[in-house]
């Protein structure tokens, strides 16, 4: 019982387990797992043997995405509140939006499988943040420039912009 | 259907196209010609008015030729009403549509009217759609007519001080008050406005809480019967039971909103 309160060692931390629609394993740190509203809710209720979830729509490629994200964001917030706590000035908000746009700038394939995910797993800021990328994308673009944009062929559908 | 170009022989217009290498997702994609998935191919409903409700007005209206569904979708009212929620953020413009040429108007709001952190909520009732007026030191409504598209501004009761906090609802047809007295953390009154002309608040009901209310979540008025309310203190919720003279019957707690049965 004399080594059940030692201060000096941290307690190892708790992991989750995520795996991917193509059969890979991730582990990840429980508070980065819980982002995602779909795992947080319902999460107490789970044995904690049984902490792992099949993400049947999200390949290995994208979850690597989205935990780099939830990484970024769960790491960032600590900084910032310890910065507002130590009232030392900071500029992790300004940072972080930076890393935000940085990390979202991403070919369209990529950026659809990101929108995908975060609907999925209801990651709210990060669905927002690739909703705004998509809207900022398409926005102000006739359909004929977008065609072109993406290569996409006209199916000869009638399109009344296409003299604009 | 106005401008909705029912010749389009059908929704698949590929304004935008993700071609999926990997292909994990849909078996019916690869039977289609590969260039021409579907728009946003099964992007939910949901995520797409959301792309859409942050695509500025004109080009917005461009993309009415998209499909039937996103021509339905950008005239729904629900959604124009969303839309314009989210541009007051940036500059207060109101866009009507419908009567002649159904085509969109501008209309200007007075510049000195401010819309804070809640510009975001609209409530309409009467005609009307109603606003908080933010980030002053007065304690005021805006309200825009919808016949007259007019903005006015309209004082709230006087017991509502500066700064202190109030919510604005549709309830039995009226844009409706809703607020804590300062003296009291447990209680809920209604205000509700019948007379724009008059502009007169009268004090319809003072609910007693049986805890103190969590605001953020959300406090529903199913009927001058039933509240449904957090609690601060515990964070369950609650179904609170009134009587016509709204004094509490009873209180009980449960889970989730959609299960509670009136």
């Amino acid at each position: 019982m004399k080594d059940s309160f030692n201060p000096s060692i941290e307690p190892p931390k708790k992991t989750v387990t995520l795996v991917s629609s193509d059969g890979y394993d991730f582990e990840v740190e429980e508070e980065v797992a819980l982002e995602s509203q779909v795992i947080k809710d319902g999460f107490e209720d789970k044995a904690v043997d049984d902490r792992e979830y099949l993400l049947f729509n999200v390949h290995s490629d994208t979850l690597e995405l989205i935990i780099k994200y939830c990484e970024k964001h769960v790491s960032s917030r600590k900084s910032i509140s310890a910065a507002a706590a130590s009232s030392s000035s900071s500029n992790g908000e300004e940072a972080l939006k930076e890393w935000d746009e940085h990390f979202i700038s991403v070919d369209t394939n990529t950026l659809y499988d990101i929108l995908m995910a975060a609907d999925y797993l209801n990651i709210k800021s990060l669905l927002d943040l690739a909703i705004q990328k998509v809207a900022d994308t398409i926005h102000g673009r006739s359909p004929e420039q977008i065609r072109k944009k993406f290569n996409i062929e006209n199916d000869s559908i009638i399109d009344p912009w296409a003299s604009e | 259907m106005g401008k909705c170009y029912s010749k389009l022989p059908h929704v698949k217009v590929p304004l935008i196209c993700f071609q999926k290498g990997k292909s994990t997702h849909s078996v019916a994609a690869e039977t289609m010609n590969p260039i021409l998935l579907e728009v946003f191919p099964n992007i939910p409903d949901d995520v797409l008015l959301e792309i859409l409700r942050r695509i500025p007005t004109k080009s917005l209206l461009r993309f009415k030729c998209v499909s039937k569904h996103w021509c339905s979708s950008i005239e729904d009212p629900t959604f124009v009403y969303s839309h314009l929620a989210l541009a007051t953020e940036k500059e207060l413009e109101v866009y009507t549509l419908g009567g002649r040429g159904n085509s969109w108007k501008n209309i200007k709001c007075p510049s000195d009217f401010r819309f804070g952190n809640y510009c975001g909520k609209i409530t309409y009732a009467n005609g009307n759609l109603h606003w908080r007026f933010d980030c002053t030191t007065l304690s005021r409504m805006i309200t825009f007519n919808l016949s007259d598209e007019e903005f006015r501004t309209i004082g709230v009761p006087d017991v509502i001080l500066m700064n202190q906090d109030y919510d604005l609802l549709e309830f039995g047809g009226y844009v409706t008050l809703m607020h804590a007295p300062s003296n009291e953390r447990k209680a809920l009154s209604l205000w509700v406005l019948k007379d724009y002309n008059k502009r007169v608040w009268v004090k319809q009901w003072t609910f007693q809480l049986p805890h103190e209310p969590l605001y953020d979540s959300g406090l529903l008025l199913i009927s001058n019967n039933i509240i449904l309310m957090q609690s601060k203190e515990n964070e369950f919720h609650y179904a609170c039971h009134y009587d016509n003279l709204g004094q509490l019957l009873k209180c009980k707690p449960y889970h989730g909103y959609g299960t509670v049965k009136v």
